[in-house]
């Protein structure tokens, strides 16, 4: 592969650097609106849908989109969209089951969830699967930002007479510490803020890319009529190549990758929790999947596209050996002036920093309510432990923000390994997501699904899944569609499918023999020595984990021996695990939506339709916290006091940043006047002789 | 008659392409969408029955019911983007 250096002028450096100091001054502005931890990770859920909306835009078609999409463009045509176009299959699911959920049950954290559901102790796990998974997802924003600049810059630059080598790891670090000064002071409203400037400005140059590419080459017939049939059609050939094959995308993307993407992926989570109410976190995702990401879809391929027609009009420009992953920035430079590849380059760079900014906020939010407060809980329990709480969990927040930057630069070293993004980020989901995914999925729609179940889809599904990594052509090869083996690389994305089905298969298999499991532990049970024997079996499961990840033995006794962990993992869940499966799922699945609603009210929901009332608003001097209407407004709403209010500036741009969600207190006589408290007027950050809008909730 | 010359166009055009040599095998066109919309269809269709059936989705209510719509609009909306893509990429 071809690598270039030194594309573009001193001019374009200006305007990105120009622009990177916009983004930064824009961002901590919006640091103001963080009073506590809540708001630094989620806005103080108050945003209007079309502002998160706009703002996902910017993290979905993130850093690694642009170099991953162009470069799979530039190889195999408009089938790099598929990606984007296959995420609709599990929207029920979101919509009515996930969505709800996160919001009602009030968690903070994806981990959270599983304490609710399950245990403590599969919190921990979830925990720790959940930190690699974004922690891996910061490390390929960085590569992809790594290896985007990198052609702009010269091989080796001399400072104060000493000379410096351009390397791909030096300039990570250089973007990894730019980025974390801005997330470290800015939080999740700065965030949604910069990401709505920065998605607006990343469509504009996605388009404008496109748009020079086809004046570029003539005109749209001759764009057209240049590109062979192969290279427009929306799909990839059903098996092969290896690198680039549809029913290997279609499991790792399109299943694993689309529930991973809704489920789990915090960053895109705590968006939806940021929206003032579950019905327009709906709108969001909905607007976003249905217009969105199509329009994305060609914004973060076309490059590659129209790197293709030039590599057959103009091969000199662009040779069949270029690097797929500089295709990109060759193209924009070829096809832009001085000044317009700055713009463009800034635009890529703001996408690198809305995916890379949002998943360190969330790994952070994941860290302090998942690491810190449980162990913080634990200390203050043992030795009467007191502190300011807010103030000190802010700071963590922001050190742990700090710390998740440096892990994902180094998390970039075994992704720097692979040809392309596109494969080192398929392979990363195929073998990090399955086991969450599956753990979600069916504790969330799957009332049976127990502790046992889910310890076993960790651990015993982990154990399969290493196996499969071992002896890819044994066990992944029956199910890989007829895909190509390359010994390279094996399996990256149908790999997916095997990952799924041994996850599915030993949770599955654990919930249809729980009346079994029961039966032996309380059999253990019975026991004196019942303790040591679990310690035993404990110790021996580690032992037999051991085994498998060092690859031991045979491949027939590592498939006993990951069988034999399920068994013991599902057995000592059993022992240890205390679990009600009322209480467990009470308000927790889809089948109990209706009660986490009422759990997040805290009374029975008045689902009564009512009508939006402007009023202007008034300081009351007591320090109660509800919000009082007049008789006549609250007619209007169908409120009655107890319910759920949700309070905002008129103006309908802010988007929800000026709004507050209260409780409804007594009415009173003045009718278009509501009164508050001063901490309602701090949260909302409402201003003098503004007229507010108010509706009820539930 | 002004669908069945469209009709002949594109049939006329489909044969040439093939015996031109151009035209991409079934496993690059077609294929890959059925498998996309009977596989990701399947996910679909259980995640809808799961929905209506444990009441999450109540279809009594107005808002719920233009949810309902709005996911079986999508669902299609995705087959037919698909589908008129591939007959664009082949015939025009």
């Amino acid at each position: 592969m071809e690598n270039v250096h030194s594309l573009g002028t001193s001019f374009d450096w200006i305007i990105m650097l120009s622009y990177f100091l916009i983004v930064m001054l824009f961002g901590s502005y919006f640091g103001k609106y963080n009073r506590n931890t809540h708001d630094f990770f989620f806005g103080g859920r108050r945003f209007s849908w079309w502002l998160i909306a706009f703002s996902i835009v910017a993290t979905g078609i993130g850093s690694h989109s642009f170099i991953k999409y162009s470069a799979k463009g530039f190889e195999y045509g408009f089938s790099s969209t598929m990606t984007y176009l296959n995420d609709w299959f599990f929207m029920p699911f979101f919509l009515f089951g996930w969505l709800p959920i996160i919001v009602y049950t009030k968690i903070q954290s994806i981990p959270e969830y599983f304490e609710k559901r399950f245990s403590p102790l599969t919190r921990l796990i979830a925990t720790i699967f959940l930190l690699l998974y974004m922690v891996g997802y910061v490390g390929i924003g960085f590569l992809t930002m790594g290896k985007a600049l990198l052609p702009m810059l010269p091989q080796s630059f001399s400072l104060f007479g000493i000379e410096f080598q351009t390397t791909l790891m030096g300039l990570i670090i250089v973007i990894a510490v730019i980025t974390g000064i801005y997330i470290t002071f800015g939080g999740q409203t700065a965030v949604i803020f910069t990401d709505l400037l920065q998605g607006i400005i990343l469509l504009f140059a996605g388009f404008l890319v496109f748009f020079l590419g086809i004046d570029y080459l003539g005109g749209t017939k001759i764009f057209w009529d240049l590109l062979p049939v192969s290279w427009k059609l929306p799909l990839a050939n059903f098996n092969s190549p290896s690198d680039f094959n549809f029913v290997g995308i279609f499991w790792q993307d399109g299943i694993a990758g689309s529930v991973g993407f809704l489920f789990m992926n915090m960053g895109l989570v705590m968006r939806f929790m940021a929206t003032k109410s579950v019905d327009e976190g709906r709108k969001a995702a909905v607007f976003n999947i249905l217009f969105m990401l199509p329009l994305s879809a060609i914004v973060v391929g076309n490059a590659g596209w129209i790197g293709k027609a030039i590599s057959i009009t103009q091969p000199e420009l662009v040779g069949p050996q270029s690097n797929p992953d500089s295709i990109f920035v060759i193209v924009a430079n070829i096809i832009s002036r001085p000044g317009v590849f700055g713009f463009i380059m800034a635009a890529l760079t703001a996408a690198l920093m809305s995916t890379v900014d949002t998943l360190i906020n969330a790994t952070a939010a994941v860290f302090l309510n998942d690491v810190y407060r449980p162990f913080r809980k634990m200390l203050k329990s043992k030795n009467n432990f007191t502190i300011k709480v807010d103030k000190q969990e802010l700071l963590v927040a922001r050190l742990a923000s700090v710390f998740f930057t440096l892990i994902g630069v180094l998390a970039v070293i075994p992704f720097s390994t692979f040809p392309t993004v596109y494969e080192a980020h398929g392979f990363f989901h195929a073998t990090l997501t399955p086991p969450l995914v599956t753990a979600i999925f069916l504790g969330v729609f799957w009332k049976k699904f127990t502790p046992a179940a889910v310890m076993a889809t960790f651990i015993g599904g982990a154990s399969f899944m290493v196996l499969g990594s071992y002896y890819p052509a044994a066990l992944i090869k029956p199910i890989a569609h007829g895909t190509p083996f390359d010994a390279s690389h094996p399996y990256s994305y149908i790999s997916a499918l095997y990952n799924i089905i041994v996850c599915v298969g030993v949770g599955v298999f654990a919930v249809y023999t729980t009346s079994q499991q029961k039966k032996i532990v309380a059999k253990i049970k019975a026991l004196p020595y019942s303790k040591n024997l679990m310690m035993s079996i404990l110790i021996f499961t580690a032992i037999l984990f051991f085994i498998i990840f060092f690859n031991l033995l045979t491949l027939v006794l590592l498939i006993i021996s990951a069988f034999s962990i399920t068994v013991f993992v599902t057995i000592s869940s059993e022992f240890y695990i205390k679990y009600d499966s009322l209480i467990n799922t009470s308000g927790l699945t889809v089948w109990s939506i209706a009660k986490a609603k009422e759990l997040f009210k805290g009374s029975k929901v008045n689902d009564e339709e009512g009508k939006k009332v402007k009023v202007t608003w008034k300081l009351k001097d007591d320090e109660d916290n509800t919000i009082n209407f007049s008789n006549e407004d609250m007619e209007i709403m169908k409120a009655k006091v107890g319910d759920l209010v949700y309070l905002s500036d008129a103006r309908k741009y802010l988007g929800g940043l000026k709004s507050v969600h209260s409780v409804y207190g007594d009415s009173h006589n003045e009718k278009g006047v509501v009164y508050f408290g001063n901490e309602a007027l701090l949260n909302g950050v409402f201003e003098k002789d503004r007229i507010l809008i108010a509706e009820k909730e539930m | 008659m002004y669908p069945c010359v469209i009709l002949l166009t594109i049939s006329l055009n489909f044969i040439k392409t093939f015996l031109e040599g151009y035209m991409p095998s079934f496993f690059d066109t077609w294929f890959p969408f059925i498998y996309l919309y009977v596989v990701g269809g399947f996910f679909f269709l259980v995640g809808m029955i799961i929905i209506k059936k444990s009441g999450a989705i109540n279809l009594n209510i107005k808002r719920h019911k233009y949810w309902y719509r709005i996911l079986i609009f999508g669902f299609f909306y995705f087959v037919v983007l698909h589908a008129f893509f591939i007959i664009l990429a082949l015939y025009w």
